[in-house]
């Protein structure tokens, strides 16, 4: 995939000098218009039939409930947030219930979209990157570089699904577990990043006569240029740590995830951020659905509480999916298998409110929509995964054409 | 003493061919050092190599029969496999019944390695590279042979020859228990995931990719499984893929789907009478004391399973096998095996992707390596030989494999080559049994090093090496390489003889200017490099070293502070 835009690599480090590689971005730089990212990933694939798709007077479609126990409020129902139908259990659920009756009112909510992918792999690769291939970086890392330049990090991830193709200079994580907190945050109090300018100094000169040996106008020159990049985001990060106490570490849950993600945004590290929560491949008993949506709920409602109390729910694009969702009936071991439709939900950021577009029928297969307003159309077509990447991006105002030349976006996604 | 000539000769056009630069002979002594071993080639290599070019490929041949080639085999397909984990996660072996005692860094280096040493047998002993899919032996040590129950010499080598001898087929990795606890599958995924691991990785076809139309096809509704059996057999669009992934799944169901590291400690709890066990239940799950070491993964009884969900029968794209060790067979005579192999191993070690070779490259190395009989060290001498290996830079049409970047496992062996010093964690916790870390290598682990910062293969997620700079790497290098450089430092301004030190070997230690910090410096920077700085360059180093002087007063610290510098340059991370 080419890089459209490679403003970083651009620049001069060496004529800019020590100064200009420490501490971009951090407080001195106004914080421009752009918006903010976060892609909330459940990974594994969700059952849709739980929460925001609802089928429960579909009976040959296996919807949650279906072992309910005496108690009284143990009732899977649909209840209306505005325009969306959304499933709640009081019991088992109450996490959802409890985020739309909040929030429902700013959600842009999209069913049926199409994958074509059943294999997690192929189908994560799809949703994230909006490609084929693993070798191209997702939508987080491409929003990144286009809105973070300036800012210490591209794109920001918690989890490890983060696809950094060839912009990985522009990216970082928190490691397995507490990698990056650890070094930015050394607990013997020692610096040993601690880096002396003339250090910094002689490492810019010794790359500056590298690449008159090695430069070839081509792969090489991009690795060099790569080195700058990581070199001055590294030491952007470093120097946001020393004067903010973030915590990078990975965090145990989504919900935790969420103040350190809303810190991170406040500081202006990022403007795209990843957070993950793992384990939706549920093709053995499909009533772990219900904890991991509880959860999950729980972590993007917190998410949610967090970026309005920071004042950045306006500006902070939330979108919540995963990479496929659940057969109509149940397997022979209680669980359901892979079905190649999404499911997107959007809040924040000038996303619209209190709307649902897209469908599945009463086979849970997605249901075709005119593109140009996103109402059900039989004439119309299945919103395809790098439609919506494209329309978001072209929501945050990026071009997405270049990234996905082949792709028309789905305008009216976000309008 | 200082070299006075330049560090790096100007590029050299050749006159036969334009536009293409070649390496100096030191250069690409490095590269291929740095390909083959991960290590930068040692002073008396480089002066043959200097004195004589044609040195060079005795040197290959020599590097080829090294311990570190070894290694090198075994990180690449560890990067192409995943089979080591040290994410701490559900694959660990519980330190309880015979592994008591034993700590987790030990025990997932183990099994993460028992497989990777069949294959590094292979290649260094020069057997046919298709071994790998047909050998009837395994490598055991310690560990693996009390956790798998295979046969175990205590007076021989650590890492052995032995065989499986719970029933199990014989076909060398396709044999592997790691293999199969490293890659789980799912109920209803019925193998599928590893046969299409195996595809992806021995034949370079990646089933679960090929594209899947199923907005253009009726689907039946899937109301029971039986409907999505029939929907594999009957939609042309499921057909295209499961025709060929389904019979080569069908020959795994000897392996179970799963053996946790919570199902080892349960049997254990429940006292692991090790008592006859019954007829299997049906379903592939762990029963008994299959938990119990030696784990049985294996069941013969088991092959034939896929009978009861319905499935195709054991096959090879249309070819029908008997059991796995035929699989083993039909993989190794598949013509797609011997390019796949060419592509992975040049892909791997040129940095570049599989795909992106092109067939120019590639088919003059598969001529080759099959007429070698699939030796891979012939291959993989063909590879670093090469012209394009050998190329500096090139016009764009032709394909080279440019500027490369230390990964993570060839700056450990760097490191410890060239200062001595392992990144090793601090074994603190007790009360941790049965998973207590030990010490673990900061470099290579997963969970608690900095393995995936510096760009390896990520708990089975990252499917290839991670080539490019990030800020995390440049972070984790930057605090291991200054742990490194203290250590060294501290290690050799104790040791009053220069002679006996690692690396300060041209001064007394108190010295804060004159020729034998030049001398010094010069020494520094050709041990670490491998190359002779030129005069420009000492003199950066020693306006460096004296920088540090006035800010500390301290030529312990000025030293720490180049060695550092050094180990961070990017003729060190790059070659």
């Amino acid at each position: 995939m080419p890089r459209p835009h490679s403003s970083l690599t651009r620049r001069s480090l060496l004529g800019a000098g020590t100064a200009a590689l420490l501490a971009p971005g951090l407080g001195a730089i106004p914080r421009a218009s752009r918006r903010n990212l976060i892609l909330v990933f459940a990974e594994g694939g969700w059952d849709t039939c739980y929460s925001l798709d609802p089928k429960l007077d579909v009976p040959q479609i296996v919807s949650p409930g279906i072992d309910a126990t005496p108690h009284p409020d143990d009732v899977d129902q649909i209840e209306w947030f505005g325009e969306l139908p959304i499933v709640v259990n009081p019991i088992r659920r109450p996490a959802v219930g409890a985020f739309f009756a909040e929030h429902g009112h700013r959600i842009t909510l999209v069913n049926g979209a199409w994958s074509g992918a059943v294999g997690h792999p192929l189908a994560r690769r799809r949703l994230l990157t909006g490609t084929e291939s693993g070798r191209n970086p997702d939508l987080t890392v491409i929003y990144g570089v286009e809105a973070g330049s300036e800012l210490p990090i591209g794109a920001f991830s918690f989890s490890r699904w983060q696809h950094r193709g060839t912009l990985s200079a522009s990216t970082a994580r928190t490691g397995s577990t507490d990698q990056l907190d650890v070094l930015l945050y050394p607990s013997d109090g020692v610096d040993e990043l601690a880096e002396p300018d003339a250090l910094t100094e002689l490492r810019l000169r010794r790359i500056a006569r590298f690449r008159e040996r090695w430069g070839d106008g081509g792969p090489n020159d991009t690795r060099l240029d790569a080195e700058l990049e990581s070199i001055e985001r590294a030491a952007g990060l470093r120097a946001l740590a020393r004067g903010d106490a973030l915590t990078l570490a990975k965090p145990p849950t989504l919900a935790d995830s969420a103040p350190q993600a809303v810190d991170l945004l406040r500081a202006g590290a990022t403007r795209s951020i990843l957070l993950a929560q793992e384990g939706f491949d549920t093709h053995s008993n499909t009533h772990h659905q219900d904890s991991l949506q509880q959860d999950l709920f729980t972590g993007v409602h917190a998410l949610a509480q967090h970026l309005e109390a920071a004042g950045l729910l306006d500006d902070t694009l939330v979108m919540v999916t995963s990479e496929m969702t659940r057969t109509p009936a149940l397997n022979s071991m209680g669980g359901k298998d892979h079905w190649p439709y999404l499911s997107f939900l959007f809040f924040g950021g000038g996303a619209p409110a209190n709307r649902l577009l897209g469908g599945t029928d009463d086979r849970m297969e997605g249901r075709p929509v005119d593109l140009a307003t996103g109402a059900l159309w039989d004439g119309g077509a299945l919103p395809r995964y790098d439609q919506i990447l494209a329309g978001v991006l072209e929501h945050l105002d990026v071009d997405p054409g270049p990234w996905w030349p082949q792709t028309s976006s789905w305008g009216g996604l976000l309008r | 003493m200082i070299v006075s000539c330049t560090a790096a000769p100007p590029p050299t056009p050749d006159p036969g061919e334009p536009g293409i630069v070649w390496l100096s002979e030191r250069e690409r002594l490095i590269r291929i050092s740095m390909i083959l071993r991960g290590l930068r080639p040692e002073p008396e290599a480089i002066e043959a190599v200097l004195d004589d070019p044609g040195a060079l490929e005795g040197l290959v041949e020599t590097w080829l029969s090294s311990e570190a080639f070894g290694a090198t085999v075994r990180d690449m397909h560890n990067a192409q496999l995943a089979l080591r984990d040290s994410s701490g996660g559900s694959g660990q072996l519980p330190a309880v019944g015979p592994l008591q005692g034993w700590s987790q860094a030990e025990l997932d280096t183990a099994r993460g390695e028992a497989p990777l040493k069949l294959v590094e047998a292979i290649v260094l002993e020069g057997h046919p590279y298709s071994e790998i899919v047909t050998a009837d032996w395994m490598m055991a040590d310690p560990i693996t042979a009390a956790a798998y129950g295979v046969p175990y010499d205590p007076e021989g080598p650590r890492w052995q020859r032995s065989a499986w001898i719970d029933g199990r087929p014989r076909a060398g990795l396709l044999s592997s228990t790691q293999l199969y606890r490293r890659h789980l599958a799912e109920a209803q995924d019925f193998n599928r995931s590893r046969a299409n691991l195996l595809a992806r990785v021995l034949l370079c076809d990646a089933i679960s990719d090929r594209p899947l139309d199923i907005s253009a096809v009726e689907l039946p509704l899937w109301d029971d499984p039986s409907t999505v059996a029939n929907a594999l057999d009957t939609v042309e669009t499921c057909v295209n893929c499961h025709q060929s992934l389904d019979p080569l799944a069908s020959t795994l169901f000897g392996f179970k789907r799963s053996l946790y590291s919570k199902d080892i400690e349960r049997a254990y709890e429940q006292g692991c009478v090790h008592a006859p066990v019954p007829a299997p239940p049906e379903d592939g799950l762990v029963y008994g004391d299959d938990a119990c070491y030696p784990l049985r993964i294996h069941r013969p009884e088991n092959e034939s399973l896929y009978l009861d969900f319905g499935l195709r029968p054991p096959g090879f794209y249309g070819q029908p096998v008997e059991d796995l060790e035929d699989l083993g067979e039909a993989i190794a005579g598949d013509d797609r095996f011997v390019t796949c192999t060419v592509r992975r191993f040049t892909g791997y070690l040129t940095q570049t992707h599989p795909d992106d070779l092109p067939e120019s490259v590639i088919s003059p190395l598969e001529a080759s390596f099959r007429a070698s009989g699939l030796d891979a060290r012939q291959l993989v001498r063909e590879i670093v030989l090469s012209d394009e290996v050998r190329i500096l830079r090139a016009p764009p049409d032709r394909w080279i494999p440019g500027l490369q970047t230390a990964g993570p496992d060839q700056l450990q062996r760097s490191l410890e080559a060239l200062t001595g010093h392992q990144a090793l964690s601090t074994p603190g916790e007790t009360d941790c049994a049965p998973y207590c870390p030990g010490q673990i290598d900061l470099l290579l682990n997963e969970e608690r090093g900095y393995f995936s910062l510096l760009g390896g293969v990520d708990g089975g997620f990252n499917q290839a090496p991670l080539t490019l700079p990030t800020p995390s790497q440049q972070l984790a290098w930057s605090r291991l390489s200054a742990e490194a450089a203290r250590e060294v430092v501290e290690r050799d301004l104790a040791e009053p003889d220069p002679a006996r030190r690692t690396l300060l070997t041209q001064i007394v230690g108190d010295e804060t200017g004159g020729a034998p910090i030049e001398a010094q410096l010069g020494a520094l920077s050709e041990h670490l490099l491998s190359l002779p700085p030129a005069e420009d360059e000492i003199a950066e180093l020693v306006d460096l070293f004296q920088s540090e002087i006035r800010r500390s007063g301290d030529p312990a610290s000025a030293w720490r502070l180049i060695v550092t510098a050094l180990l961070r340059d990017p003729a060190f991370l790059h070659y």
